[in-house]
């Protein structure tokens, strides 16, 4: 065999274990990850659940627009309008509804005035009339006749008035794409805020899919804002992995915005679901292979998991248009908080009123001095889902991290720095991380507490000695006189001594 | 075959230095214009070590060329081995050090004032405009309030960003670079500029963009996994432009929420 020829073969071998080494190591396929409650149910109900919501979401290749769901999926609407042409053609005049007419500009005009569809055209789904159902490829149009052009040619041109949507989900696909490219490796496919680099991170990456998120500027029960999420993503989370993505423009940021909450109605509905057929259908199997063991009837059990399948369709849309409403809810102007009054001016006094506040309230936490270190973080607190204490003194977030409570004398606030948002931290809470709410407190005391934490990281040393001795007198004095405000009740003394014995380690 | 092998020998440096020659002009591999006048004279000192190879490239290939053709010939003249000659040595040695002594004298001041505080614009050095942290994965800016000057210890009325770091145009500026975590790289291309970001240690860096507009700032130090998410801009204003734009950071940033019930940020 020539040189040449042994070569020849190397190359052909080489470029073989190439593409096959290639092959290997490409991603592994991308997968809605399923809830751990979920692989709790019994197997028919769990397979009932998976094939409901890859009904109502799809997958991440094929995503599915459920359109109670207020999102924006995207999607040019318009109508055929009256032509004269006729035969096989592939061409037709339409006109797009009048909001949508920007879109559409903004979407498929290039700079030079033409055009592009995208080198394989664009989607085009019938809604009415003779081709209700199908759709088209869409590859040009012409500004001036208002003609579009099809890859399709058709016999029959759809009547005028039929309407159509252009790109339909054009919008949640390109919120797909950004979301693979900046977020999934934290985030995860699904939201699940356990992608590859997670396990880096301290604090981890946000699982969407309670439904929850810690920085908005809604009330408490409230869900988050398109706003608020806007902002989190456009100027990251100081403090945390979470970075700035300022250089996004804003159709890009919308995309992203409403494909996340789109992954956290998903994440909830799953949950929610689970939650009911667990907690009251008891369906899973743990719960089922006891009551076997107990004696309970075979076939009856049978016949209640065959129901839940059966209901499944009925459960989420009844459950899906339950959080269709609180998202909506949420953008409603009433959810926002608004402070009451004007931010009171800062001042010794102001500050001195607010120092009064965070130690009656925040000092658990927060500490004394606010470095985050209050005694509850030495405690062990109780898991509200089992009912237990966690095995590691300190607090946790509902998803069951470890949390610190905000050491303030930092400066560094996860949530915004303004002082509408300080503002709407104290009103609102954190309740992710179980910051309680101050709601009912009276705006003047939360300016006044806006005012102190501003001033933490540049207190001097003693600045409040004098403030913090008049509390804890007046404190004393309160107790010592409860018969006297006669708005005590008997369980008063108890409850004094308890916040003293409490506040004790922070007064050394 | 022999014609074949003169040929290329010679045609491929003509080809080289014609590339060479026209490539600026069809702005195929030049770095874009410089955005400030240091990076003109830092382009300057680029054309000039250009100019010194392109030189030297010419001479060595026109003696190749020389010696191929004329040992082509086919007569009986010995080849004279120049290893060991002790004068070819000594020209070689000291030629090309003058030269990289020479380029090492030119560039000082140049070098003097991108690098030595003391040699910065007085102008940029008694008012610093920002401090630029940078983390894994992004820039954090914090300014001095309108009509005062930056600290180096935080002061409750600084302003903060991110990602965008707002300077006057036309106007050499100077930042306080600083890192919290690992060592970044603060690289301005457009303008010239790139300096190591290094943990503990507060960096002053000095730029002017000549014109009002956006410029790139990338990090130019693998800083992590994220290293490829840190991407800014530099937004340089005129001066009316610039004070308005700090005038609106410090009303967004004392924004109390009370009049706009709408919440109308800059969304």
């Amino acid at each position: 065999m020539s040189i040449r020829r042994k070569l020849n073969i190397l190359f052909v071998l080489a470029c073989g274990f190439l593409i096959a080494g290639c092959d290997a190591f490409s991603p592994p396929d991308a997968k809605f990850v399923v809830r751990e409650e979920t692989n709790k149910l019994t197997s028919d109900v769990a397979t009932a659940v998976e094939k409901e919501l890859e009904g109502s979401f799809g997958t991440p290749h094929q995503l599915v627009a459920w359109l109670k769901l207020p999102v924006d999926f995207g999607g040019i609407p318009g109508a055929t309008e009256e032509s004269q042409l006729e035969g096989p053609l592939n061409k037709f005049p339409v006109k797009f509804d009048a909001e949508a007419d920007g879109d559409f500009i903004s979407q498929f005009q290039t700079e030079n005035g033409s055009f592009d569809f995208g080198v394989s055209g664009t989607r085009l789904d019938w809604m009415t009339g003779e081709y209700s159902g199908k759709s088209m490829q869409v590859i040009g149009y012409d500004s001036e006749t208002q003609l579009l052009t099809t890859k399709e040619k058709v016999e029959v041109p759809p009547a005028a008035g039929d309407t159509f949507i252009l790109s339909a989900g054009g919008n949640l696909k390109s919120g797909r794409a950004l979301y693979m490219e900046h977020c999934l490796h934290c985030h995860g496919v699904s939201g699940e805020g356990n992608g590859p680099t997670a396990q880096y991170l301290n604090p981890r990456p946000r699982d969407y899919r309670l439904g929850q998120f810690k920085f908005k500027s809604t009330k408490p029960a409230e869900k988050i804002t398109q706003d608020d999420l806007g902002r989190v993503i456009k100027y990251g989370i100081p403090g945390t992995y979470m970075p700035s993505f300022l250089l996004l423009d804003d159709e890009e940021l919308h995309s992203i915005v409403e494909y996340v909450r789109w992954l956290s109605i998903r994440g909830e509905l799953e949950y929610r679901v689970d939650q009911e057929l667990i907690l009251a259908s008891g369906l899973t199997n743990e719960i089922i292979s006891e009551r076997k063991a107990d004696g309970d009837d075979a076939a009856e059990i049978q016949e209640e998991v065959d129901e839940a399948v059966a209901n499944m369709p009925t459960m989420f849309h009844d459950l899906g248009d339950q959080l269709a409403e609180s998202w909506v809810l949420a953008e409603d102007e009433g959810s926002l908080i608004v402070p009451a009054i004007p931010r009171v001016e800062d001042s010794f006094e102001s500050r001195a009123r607010g120092r009064k506040f965070f130690l009656e309230k925040c000092t658990n936490c927060h500490g004394h001095k606010g470095r985050g270190n209050g005694t509850m973080t030495e405690d062990f607190q109780k898991n509200e889902e089992t009912g237990e204490l966690y095995a590691e003194p300190g607090l946790f977030d509902i998803w069951g991290n470890p949390i610190k409570p905000r050491n303030l004398t930092k400066g560094l606030y996860r949530g915004g720095r303004r002082p509408v948002d300080l503002y709407r931290r104290f009103y609102g809470g954190i309740g992710p991380s179980k910051m309680p709410n101050f709601a009912t407190t009276d705006p003047q005391t939360l300016w006044d507490t806006v005012n102190y934490v501003y001033h933490i990281p540049f207190e001097k040393p003693g600045e409040y000695t004098e403030v913090d001795r008049e509390y804890f007198e007046s404190k004393k004095a309160a107790g010592g006189e409860t018969t006297t405000t006669g708005e005590v009740d008997e369980s008063s003394e108890e409850k004094q001594t308890a916040i003293d014995s409490a506040d004790s380690p922070n007064q050394k | 075959m022999r014609w074949f092998w003169l040929t290329f020998f010679t045609v491929c440096p003509i080809v080289a230095v014609a590339f060479c020659v026209i490539a600026p002009g069809m702005d195929w591999w030049f770095p874009s214009e410089a955005g400030s006048p240091l990076g003109e004279r830092i382009d300057s000192l680029f054309h000039l070590i250009l100019y010194i190879v392109t030189g030297t490239f010419i001479g060595t290939q026109i003696a190749m060329v020389y010696v191929l053709w004329k040992s082509s010939k086919k007569d009986d003249t010995r080849a004279w081995f120049s290893h060991g000659s002790h004068n070819l040595e000594v020209i070689w040695t000291i030629v090309p050090a003058g030269i990289l002594l020479f380029i090492a004298l030119y560039q000082m001041d140049v070098w003097a004032e991108f690098r030595v505080v003391s040699q910065f614009p007085k102008e940029a050095r008694k008012a610093p405009v920002a401090e630029v942290m940078a983390r894994q994965f992004e820039w954090r800016i914090r300014y001095p309030e309108p009509g005062r000057i930056l600290q180096i210890q935080p002061q409750p009325t600084d302003l903060y960003a991110v990602n965008e770091i707002l300077v006057p145009a036309a106007k050499p500026v100077m930042i306080y670079l600083k890192t919290q975590d690992v060592q970044h790289s603060f690289f301005l291309p457009e303008l010239r500029v790139k300096q190591d970001a290094v943990p503990g240690q507060i960096i002053p860096v000095w730029f002017e963009a000549t014109k009002p507009g956006e410029y790139t700032l990338v990090c130019a130090e693998l800083c992590g996994w994220g290293h490829y998410k840190m991407g800014a801009r530099v937004v340089a204003l005129a001066e009316e432009q610039f004070e308005a734009a700090m005038e609106e950071l410090a009303e967004q940033q004392s924004d109390d929420g009370f009049a706009d019930a709408g919440d109308s940020d800059d969304e």
